[in-house]
C-alpha cells in the first residue's frame, strides 16, 4: 500500500544559495539518488523561500519541503532506507537546515519525522500496488502489445510457442 | 524541473487562519473516519474522475510564521488545464479546502482560481519518479491486464494447441480496452 510523507525543515538563512547549488547539481532521472531506494514512487525537493510573502503572519520562514510517496511499511522505515542509501546527498541536502542532527543516522531520522506534516486528506490512483508491481505490470503489457500485432495470423501451434517465448516466459 | 516524462509536480503552500486551519483538520479526521468505514464521500468520488491523478495530498501545517495548507500532486499534462480541470470537476471539493485559507480566489469563475494556483505554485528544484513513461490510465490499464493475465495462465496448462489459441485469442480480443 502507497503512502506518503512530506517533511518541512527550516533553512538556514545563510544557507539558501548552497542548498540551491546542491540540489540544482543532483542528476536527474533513473541517477537521482532516490531512485536508489526502492519502492519509492514519486519524490521531490521543493524550496519554499518565504512563506512570509503574501501575509503578516509572523516572521520569515524559508522551508525545505520533501515529499514521497513509497511502499514502505512506515515513514520511519522509509526515512532508514534513504539514510542507508544516499547519506552523502542527504548529508548534503539537510545540512542546509537548522537543526540538522550533523549525520545521517538514528537522530536524523528523528529529527526528520519531528518536522513531518500530519497528512490531511489524499487521494491515491492505485493505492495498493507497489513500484514493482507497476514497473511489472508496465512491461506486461508493453509485451501483450506487441505479441498481440506480430500474432495475429499465427496458426494454433505456433501462436503457443510465441506466447511462451514472449509473454509468458518473462 | 516541474516534469518528468509524462508526470508533473504541483506544490501550493497557502497562508490559513486559525479557524481555517481547525475546521480542515477536523474536515479530515471526519473524511479519514468515513474511509476507515469503507464509505466514499463526494470528494473523493469527484477526484477519481480525474484519471490524471497519480496522487494529491492536502496537509495542514503549524510553523512558527503561521498554519498553512500545503497541496501538492503528481498528474500527466500541463498544470493550467489540471488546475482548471480541478476546478470545473471537483468545484464544491475545492471550495470546501480552500474557502477559508488567505488570498485564494473561489474555484468558478476558473480564471482568478487558475492565477492563484499558477502563480503560488513553487519551483521544484528535484522532481523523481519510478514510471515516468507512463500515464495514471496507463498504470491503471497495465495493472488491470495483469490481473486478466494471472488468470488466464491459470487455465492455459490444461490446454491443447486450438483451445489454446482460441483462449489466447480470446483474451486479445476482450481485453483491447487495456492492452
Amino acid at each position: 500500500m502507497a503512502r506518503e510523507l512530506c517533511v518541512l525543515t527550516p533553512v538556514l538563512p545563510d544557507r539558501r544559495d548552497a542548498l540551491a547549488a546542491t540540489l540544482a547539481g543532483l542528476p536527474d532521472g533513473e541517477d537521482s539518488p532516490l531512485a536508489r531506494v526502492p519502492g519509492t514512487h514519486f519524490a521531490r525537493w521543493v524550496r519554499a523561500p518565504s512563506l512570509r510573502r503574501r501575509t503578516d503572519l509572523g516572521p520569515d520562514t524559508a522551508c525545505l519541503v520533501f515529499a514521497v510517496e513509497f511502499d514502505h511499511g512506515s515513514a520511519r522505515e522509509y526515512l532508514e532506507d534513504l539514510c542507508r542509501r544516499l547519506p552523502d546527498e542527504a548529508d548534503l541536502v539537510w545540512r542546509n537546515c537548522a537543526g540538522y542532527p550533523g549525520a545521517v543516522d538514528h537522530r536524523f531520522v528523528a529529527w526528520l519525522l519531528e518536522h513531518r506534516v500530519e497528512p490531511g486528506f489524499s487521494i491515491v490512483a492505485f493505492p495498493s500496488a507497489t513500484v514493482a508491481e507497476v514497473r511489472e505490470a508496465l512491461a506486461l503489457r508493453a509485451r501483450i502489445a506487441t505479441f498481440a500485432v506480430a500474432a495475429q495470423r499465427l496458426p494454433a501451434a505456433r501462436l503457443r510457442q510465441a506466447w511462451r517465448e514472449h509473454v509468458s516466459a518473462k | 524541473m516541474e516534469t518528468v516524462g509524462r508526470w508533473t509536480a504541483i506544490t501550493v503552500i497557502t497562508p490559513v487562519p486559525v479557524w481555517w486551519d481547525a475546521t480542515l483538520r477536523a474536515n479530515f479526521r471526519r473524511l479519514a473516519r468515513r474511509r476507515r468505514r469503507g464509505r466514499r464521500s463526494q470528494i473523493m468520488s469527484d477526484l477519481e474522475r480525474l484519471s490524471f491523478i497519480s496522487f494529491a495530498h492536502w496537509s495542514p501545517v503549524r510553523l512558527p510564521s503561521g498554519r498553512y495548507l500545503v497541496f501538492q500532486s503528481n498528474f500527466n499534462g500541463a498544470a493550467k488545464q489540471y488546475v482548471e480541470a480541478f476546478a470545473r470537476i471537483v468545484t464544491w471539493g475545492m471550495r470546501g479546502l480552500w474557502w477559508g485559507a488567505i488570498g485564494v480566489p473561489g474555484p468558478l469563475p476558473v480564471a482568478p482560481f487558475e492565477a492563484y494556483i499558477m502563480d503560488q505554485r513553487l519551483p521544484v528544484d528535484h522532481y523523481y519518479c519510478a514510471y515516468p513513461e507512463a500515464s495514471t490510465k496507463m498504470v491503471r490499464a497495465a495493472l488491470e491486464l495483469r490481473e486478466r493475465h494471472a488468470s488466464l495462465e491459470r487455465r492455459l496448462s490444461d490446454l491443447d494447441d486450438a483451445a489454446f489459441a482460441a483462449a489466447v485469442r480470446t483474451f486479445l480480443a476482450h481485453n483491447q480496452r487495456v492492452i
